[in-house]
């Protein structure tokens, strides 16, 4: 049991790199505020990258 | 080649190990030798010193293809060597080690060598590889290089320094076997500039140029091609990662088609949309480089909106 959970904290220690901020805020969701070429079809021009509909 | 390619190891910390199996028992559904056999195993064209390329679909690997100007859906690289008559690929990679400190970047944790693995085992970890002649080398000094520095625990290059011969990334092992086998220097080339990518590389602590892959070996000749997929389905692998660079010009953001999960990039679903359109569609397609090109820029229009060269 003991075993278990040192392996389990090792993998939750191990499931995470920690990033700074700024290069978080690189990885943040579209925005709609910066130029985007990758924007689905109904959502172009829009905010969420998740919807169904996506033009074809 | 990239030399970014291995921070592949920065991001995939639980690396899967899959079985050792025999070469020459492995059944890969998509398997082609284009070359006359070596004589150094069974009846393929497998030799010491040939130079293995491989190409991937994971996000990791697709975020570094965007990196350099010229486009190469290669990610990773290493050398083929067959030992006591066994194939195997020697490759240079690294690992991250734990680190909690933000402003600590994983490259300065990151911990390996020259290392051997079963070639299967190798090949298993990609979409595909292709394996070709070393560009203006001798086979035999490209693998005596390789053993020696095997041998030596040649460290891994954590700052992707192609000017420091005590360590080495992968593309720059290959670079400097190809260089002592007679061939040319690689060629180095300064990645595409975009504001989003300087600030991850900036952290990194990583010089951002590349070496070229196309000046290690004749792309369009390959040797032996293996994969578990149809080449129609490398060929859209191929031209959706080509479509995604072609895409990320300069103003364009690394969250417009990734997300950081805590451990390594995932891609977003408006990128994963035309990667699994393409792939669907190819399995329909007869493997014609133009043809599935067309179909990839299509998908991609159709989705995203056209978008011209």
């Amino acid at each position: 049991m003991r075993l278990l959970a040192i392996v389990s904290l090792t993998l939750l220690l191990a499931a995470c790199i920690p990033i700074p901020q700024r290069v978080q805020d690189e990885f943040s969701r579209y925005d709609g505020e910066r130029p985007n070429n990758f924007v689905t079809g109904a959502h172009r021009g829009g905010q969420d990258e998740s919807g169904q509909d996506v033009g074809e | 080649m990239r030399p970014l390619i291995t921070l592949l190891g920065l991001f995939l910390l639980g690396e899967l190990v899959s079985g050792c199996t025999s070469f020459k028992d492995a059944t890969f559904a998509n398997y082609q030798a284009f070359a006359e056999p070596s004589g150094e195993y069974f009846d393929t064209p497998l030799a010491s010193g040939q130079i293995i390329m491989t190409g991937s679909k994971a996000p990791t690997d697709i975020l570094l293809g965007l990196l350099p100007q010229e486009f190469s859906p290669y990610i990773h690289l290493g050398i083929v060597m067959i030992d006591d008559g066994e194939p195997y690929v020697y490759d240079e990679t690294g690992d991250p080690s734990l680190n909690l400190d933000p402003e600590v970047p994983p490259t300065s944790t990151i911990e390996g060598m020259v290392r051997r693995v079963p070639l299967e085992r190798f090949v298993d970890r990609y979409f595909y590889a292709e394996i070709f002649e070393p560009a203006g080398a001798d086979r035999a000094k490209v693998a005596q290089f390789a053993r020696h520095h095997l041998a030596a625990q040649t460290p891994f290059d954590r700052y992707f320094n192609y000017n420091d011969d005590s360590a080495f990334f992968c593309a720059e092992f290959v670079a400097r076997a190809i260089e002592h086998g007679g061939g040319e220097r690689a060629t180095i080339a300064p990645n595409r500039p975009n504001r989003s990518v300087s600030v991850v590389m900036g952290w990194l602590g990583v010089p951002e140029e590349t070496i070229e892959t196309s000046s290690l070996v004749d792309q369009s000749n390959p040797v032996v091609r293996m994969s578990s997929y149809s080449d129609s389905e490398i060929l859209a692998l191929n031209a959706v990662k080509q479509e995604f660079h072609r895409r990320f010009t300069a103003d364009q953001a690394i969250g417009n088609l990734f997300r950081w999960d805590g451990l390594r990039p995932i891609m977003r679903i408006n990128g994963q949309r035309l990667l699994d359109k393409s792939l669907a569609r190819a399995k329909t397609l007869p493997p014609d480089p133009q043809l599935i090109q067309a179909e990839v820029r299509a998908i991609a229009d159709r989705l995203y909106g056209e978008f011209g060269d």
